[in-house]
């Protein structure tokens, strides 16, 4: 997968500025695929605006590999429809089920970690992957329980995936730090669990901390020393890795976003620059 | 509910959405469930005890209907300001109950809101009128965002006339209160009057990715009528069109259609009927 740097994450809130100034400044915009599910509005004005100028990559919400029923044949027929209108670099979703019985609820819910799961979400991401002709990306989740019935990691659960469908990891730093801090987990062994070349994205962003010692996956602020501490481990394991920057409340300026991204592009320069001399030649 | 912790995925989502996709506070639920009936968290979610479980699960809950709530909330900012921060909160918890999110974008949650509003046996007509000019609003905002016919390009179209229609997403809502007024004061945080009765039409459309709506005129009545039935087709000559809006045999009839037209040109209502046709 091509390495497109150092990215931010495209929100309504900058659709004015966008359309007004372009997509100068950045790398590579993500783009919610169900806020193009509409066949109209400010999302695809802007798309029309910035897609030639800049590569965008889908990161879906609602696709529901984990669903018992899996994804539904009209989502993955409109997300096809929209990856033809705006050819993106990959897609992402996420390692999670949303909706059962016909009721959605919007949000990214663990499933519990073993085998039978494994053998039903491996069936629905060959059949994802059949359906769109590309490789998925699937993100690890930020979990706020864990199942009795889980009998490995989500670390295990996702590497077996990838080497049982060839899909491949949208690893979230920040959601392997929430976990740390509402479930003890240990986001080195995360990392550690991931085969290296898994992984083709990976997410920044911050999180809230609350008084009682837990943490919510807002995506507000800043992106916190603990992820950037992560982020390290990761491209020491991973090497260079697409990076792009969420930023979901509270959404400052976009060059206040873009500075995290520039952040991360010194960090990565910083680990993976080739060893150069003491001196550099005048 | 039964004793068993669920065996499989399906059974374990419908543990969690029974638990969480209803509005009470889950402690309240466990507290009220009949004994015999009672069923085990801790069975299913990972926690030293029963509390610690349901104390996960409720992060879920609250989190779920803050986000439900705060779509609704995004999508009838009006009626939001009419019923105030309890009132509309009450009434989302109630909305969500009887019509569940249906479908994996967020934006199609508040769709049956101004029907349900129109339903519940305590209603008031204007505040599912009100509802609905909302979501005609939205409706409009997220159509197609066609181009619109302007003079310059009847100009260039020179003899052949273009077959016309309205843009997408263009609806007209007979109302019998003044949910315009009510609206516009809220969309201005100023003080929100009671509705009036004030019978009459609206007309909801976008023009540059901005949402409009106004009142009808008498006169428009008719030809929008007209053009509405013609949206499924191909589109109306723009002839006839100049003979529906000015029907009389008037000798300033030919003023007058041309007044109107240009109004409906200005306002960005019609564009050319034949898809991709380059006017
Ligand atoms: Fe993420």
């Amino acid at each position: 997968m091509t390495h497109l740097g150092h990215g931010v994450g495209l929100r309504p809130s900058h659709y004015a500025w966008l359309l007004e100034h372009g997509a100068a400044g950045v790398e590579w915009f993500e783009v919610i695929s169900e806020n193009c599910f509409g066949a109209g509005g400010r999302p695809w004005a802007v798309l029309e605006r910035i897609r030639d100028e800049v590569p965008l990559v889908l990161h879906g919400v609602g696709m529901g590999v984990g669903d018992a029923r899996g994804p539904s044949d009209a989502y993955l027929a409109r997300l096809r429809e929209v990856i033809a209108a705006l050819s993106p670099a990959w897609v992402s979703d996420h390692l999670c089920w949303g909706s059962v019985d016909g009721t959605w609820t919007h949000e990214l819910l663990p499933i519990p970690y073993h085998e039978r799961t494994l053998a039903h979400v491996c069936a629905q991401v060959d059949r994802v992957q059949g359906s769109l002709r590309r490789r998925l990306l699937l993100e690890n989740i930020t979990s706020y329980l864990q199942w009795q019935a889980s009998e490995m990691t989500e670390g295990e659960f996702l590497a077996e995936l990838v080497r049982r469908t060839g899909c491949g990891v949208l690893l979230d730093v920040n959601n392997l730090v929430v976990n740390a801090t509402n479930l003890g987990l240990d986001p080195m062994a995360t990392l550690e669990a991931l085969p290296p070349g898994s992984v083709g994205q990976i997410h920044l962003a911050g999180h809230t901390r609350y008084p009682d010692g837990s943490a919510i996956d807002t995506h507000v602020g800043p992106v916190p020393d603990a992820v950037w501490a992560v982020y390290r481990a990761a491209l020491r394991r991973f090497g260079a890795v697409p990076t792009l920057v969420e930023w979901d409340d509270e959404v400052p300026p976009i060059d206040v976003v873009l500075a995290q991204a520039a952040r991360a592009r010194a960090i990565e320069a910083e680990l993976l620059a080739p060893s150069t001399p003491e001196s550099p030649a005048p | 509910m039964s004793h068993e912790p669920p065996s499989n995925l399906l059974e374990l989502q419908r543990f969690f959405a029974r638990w969480v996709m209803q509005p009470q506070p889950l402690h309240r639920v466990a507290q009220e469930q009949p004994r015999h009936l009672c069923e085990s968290v801790s069975a299913v979610v990972r926690a030293p005890d029963e509390d610690t479980a349901l104390a996960r699960l409720s992060i879920y809950h609250r989190m779920i209907f803050a986000r439900l709530h705060a779509s609704l909330a995004e999508d009838f900012p009006a009626l939001a300001a009419v019923l105030g921060e309890q009132g509309f909160r009450a009434l989302a918890a109630e909305f969500l109950v009887a019509h569940p999110s249906g479908g994996p974008n967020l934006r199609d949650v508040g769709r049956p809101l101004p029907g349900f509003l129109a339903r519940l046996p305590r209603q008031r007509s204007d505040l599912a009128e009100l509802a609905r000019l909302e979501w005609a609003r939205v409706h409009a905002f997220d159509a197609r965002d066609d181009r619109p016919l302007t003079v310059a390009l009847l100009h260039a179209a020179g003899e052949s006339l273009p077959r016309v229609r309205l843009v997408a997403g263009t609806r007209v809502l007979e109302v019998r209160h003044d949910v315009d007024a009510v609206w516009a004061a809220a969309d201005r945080d100023q003080t929100i009057p009671m509705a009036a009765a004030r019978p009459g039409a609206l007309l909801v459309w976008k023009r540059a990715l901005v949402v409009w709506h106004r009142r009808l005129e008498p006169w428009e009545r008719e030809p929008l009528a007209w053009l509405r039935s013609a949206a499924s087709s191909d589109g109306v000559e723009l002839g006839e069109l100049c003979v529906r809006l000015a029907p009389d045999d008037d000798p300033e009839s030919v003023a007058r259609v041309w007044t109107r037209l240009q109004q409906w040109l200005a306002e960005g209502l019609l564009t050319v009927a034949a898809p991709g046709a380059s006017v």
